[in-house]
């Protein structure tokens, strides 16, 4: 080490210091992306809210939905049989942010937060010595960020990459937010919903909300994306946002960074619209559900898919030019990178969107890849896996550690053992119940090698009487014939096997 | 002069009535939102919480609403008494908010004009223009007719009065509830 300073050396430094004094941010600029210290890659998790594995065309669906991320899983781990813990947003993204399933972060109610042995069980605690970086544009995810906020070196609010928002309601009345938001858009949001407690007040809103959004509307042909009505943002805003933004920060870095589309309402950019209007997609009309009891109004349907496909395409263009920054800032090399879903979409009997009772494939299904850094080919998993896997096979490749409370495992080919043939994957929505009381009322799904058992119990609505399905969903992936009259042995193994499994989970709480 | 144009007590019966469809839009609403708010996780205390922001909010809308009157007030000929002045200026904005309260009840109820109706009218082929007169004209008329009649017939301006004054009580009772409501969200933001 250098004991004496050089007048020369001195004299830089003493520059270098006034300069940076003088304009810290600039000085930032020059600061060179500095790869990751041995062993430490960074690790960035996208997700993309209701992005279901059926609607993509990597996974096999008739319409080109995602080119672009097509060609970009020629350098990725594709998992093909994945699935989400649940069906909407607060339990399915809870579940990737603790690595366990809803039944045990207990996260199962609309703003709902995780138990709060979580607190010290999740991926921002387990990334403890990494700098964690956090943005949502789901105020459903936001909420679990706000309980995890102190394990966040760097928590993005909500309002940071919206063109619109209710942030002035929500810091004037900041302990009461929740319903504060609820009753301004009920109050004004007239021009989303077309009625408004309010009768002169919604129409300055409105026009004041308009001016907000300038040009950017033209663009749009369905309306800028929006989260509550009218907190409008766009992809393009959040995405160059999130490029710039994880060059700037101390490496090794954990980001999770959960955007909107496709999720509703589904409004696409001017480019993709009206991009599958008359093709020839083969539309598959399903059975009755045993709660809507109705195949459905295909036209109704229809239209609905064909504009979230079409929201697809904008999220698979974002995407691409958030892999290509990534790339060509050099960060991809020392990155790894998770796309994935909280939650899929349905749009088949009678059912639009999701977080009814429902588990249906297109809404429990959804996308994983894995980016490794340096990796050039593409590896297909066909094993069935879950969302709790995540959070464990992060830390194991990252950090080559285990999360011992995690209901997941470490994926292949990531894991050194060989995956277990006869795993059972759950997926569930569980009805309201509290967090110290038993399960009672909900639908849980178990699949197993190529059955997949549904399982409806503590409805009001079906008389509190249980409703099982049974399908085999490789041979019939669209669920179109229920197995379970024709096979009811096999059906009861398998529905015993998921009430030993509900028995051992409800234990604690009898 | 500006001031002496209406007395304290002519603005004030203005306002309540002025307050009364505003906040009677809200609580129907509202209640409408009840059920499905008890099942969020707030409970009974979030539904009667959302149902407080709203009449706060409300009585915000229904001073937007009497102000705008009140200027209006400043064209209306001082030719006529100040009581006959306010309750012109009474129904006018209450023709008003009823037609703003039915085109969201279109949208709140689904609502549709009776299929016949719009069958026999879809066989003329009419352009879109005449839709949009025979609305102007709807609305034309269900303001001036009123309004000369207000003016002119005894009748129905005395009628009218009657019907204001239990107006503006239940509006008393519901600024009452304002109060309570804004009670409400203080001490839920405290
Ligand atoms: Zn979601």
């Amino acid at each position: 080490m250098k004991r004496n300073l050089g007048r020369r050396d001195f004299l830089k430094l003493a520059g270098m210091a006034s300069a940076g004094v003088l304009f810290p941010s600039f000085f930032r600029l020059l600061e060179p992306v500095v790869p990751a210290a041995a062993g430490g890659k960074n690790v960035l998790v996208v997700v993309f809210d209701a992005f279901s594995a059926y609607h993509i065309s990597l996974h096999g669906y008739g319409r080109k939905t995602t080119p672009n991320i097509d060609k970009l899983a020629e350098r990725a781990v594709v998992y093909h049989n994945h699935f989400a813990s649940a069906n909407f947003s607060t339990p399915g993204t809870a579940s990737l942010l603790t690595g366990v399933l809803p039944w045990k972060h207990r996260a199962m109610n609309l703003y709902e937060t995780v138990d709060a042995s979580y607190l010290n069980r999740n991926i921002f605690s387990a990334f403890d010595d990494y700098y964690r970086i956090a943005y949502s544009h789901n105020p459903l995810v936001t909420a679990f960020l706000d309980q995890f906020a102190p394990d966040l070196n760097d928590y993005i609010p909500l309002d940071q990459l919206l063109i619109t928002s209710d942030g002035l309601v929500d810091k004037l009345f900041k302990h009461d937010a929740d319903t504060a938001t609820i009753a301004w858009s009920r109050v004004m949001k007239n021009g989303e919903t077309g009625f408004s407690y309010s009768l002169l007040l919604w129409s300055l809103y409105n026009e004041y909300q308009k001016s907000r959004i300038g040009d950017l509307g033209s663009l749009f042909p369905l309306g800028l994306p929006a989260v509550r009505y009218d907190n409008y943002f766009t992809l393009e805003q959040a995405v160059d946002w999130l490029g710039a933004q994880v060059e700037k920060i101390p490496q090794p870095f954990l980001g999770y960074f959960h955007f909107m589309p496709p999720h509703d309402p589904y409004r696409t950019r001017q480019d993709f619209y009206n991009r599958f209007l008359n093709d020839d997609l083969k539309w598959i009309q399903k059975p009755p559900d045993i709660f809507t009891r109705s195949s459905g109004d295909m036209k109704y349907m229809q239209a609905n898919c064909k504009r979230y496909d079409e929201f697809i395409l904008y999220v698979d263009d974002q995407f691409k030019k958030l892999m290509d920054r990534l790339e060509s800032s050099g960060l991809l090399q020392d990155t790894w990178v998770v796309l994935t879903s909280d939650h899929g979409e349905l749009f088949e009997r009678s059912i639009v969107g999701h977080g009814d009772p429902s588990l249906y494939q297109g809404v429990v299904r959804v996308p994983l890849m894995i980016f490794e850094p340096g990796r050039t080919t593409r590896t297909d998993i066909y094993s069935l896996t879950s969302a709790a896997d995540v959070l464990p096979t992060l830390l194991y490749v990252a950090k080559a550690q285990n999360a011992a409370w995690s209901e997941g495992v470490v994926l292949p080919p990531f894991s050194k053992e060989p995956s277990d043939p006869n795993r059972k994957i759950y997926t569930m929505k569980l009805l309201e119940p509290a967090k110290g009381a038993p399960i009672t009322n909900a639908t849980l799904a178990q699949v197993k090698g190529n059955y997949k058992l549904i399982y409806y119990f503590g409805y009001k609505e079906l008389n509190l009487k249980d409703h099982v399905e049974l399908y085999d969903i490789v041979a019939d992936p669209e669920e179109l014939h229920d197995l379970y009259p024709s096979r009811k042995a096999l059906g009861n193994q398998l529905l015993s096997e998921l009430k030993a499994k509900l028995a051992e989970i409800n234990k604690p709480y009898l | 002069m500006a001031i002496k144009r209406y007395s304290r007590q002519g603005l004030l019966t203005l306002f309540l009535v002025c307050a009364f469809l505003p906040h009677a839009w809200t609580l129907i609403l509202a209640f409408k939102d009840f059920s499905l708010l008890m099942g969020r996780i707030g409970g009974i205390w979030g539904a009667i919480g959302e149902m407080s922001y709203g009449l706060v909010f409300s009585f915000l809308d229904t001073l937007l609403i009497f102000i705008v009157t009140a200027l209006l007030g400043f064209l209306v000929s001082v030719r006529w008494q100040e009581t006959r002045r306010i309750s012109l200026l009474g129904l006018l904005a209450g023709i008003a908010m009823l037609w703003e309260i039915i085109a969201q009840s279109y949208v709140v109820w689904s609502l549709h004009l009776p299929g016949r109706l719009t069958q026999f009218l879809a066989q003329f082929y009419l352009p879109f223009g005449f839709y949009y007169a025979a609305a102007l004209l709807v609305v034309v008329a269900t303001t001036l007719i009123p309004a000369l009649l207000i003016l002119r017939n005894e009748k129905f301006y005395k009628a009218f009065q009657a019907f204001s004054e239990r107006v503006t009580l239940l509006s008393g009772f519901y600024l009452f509830l304002d109060a309570v409501a804004l009670v409400v969200v203080i001490v839920r933001n405290v």
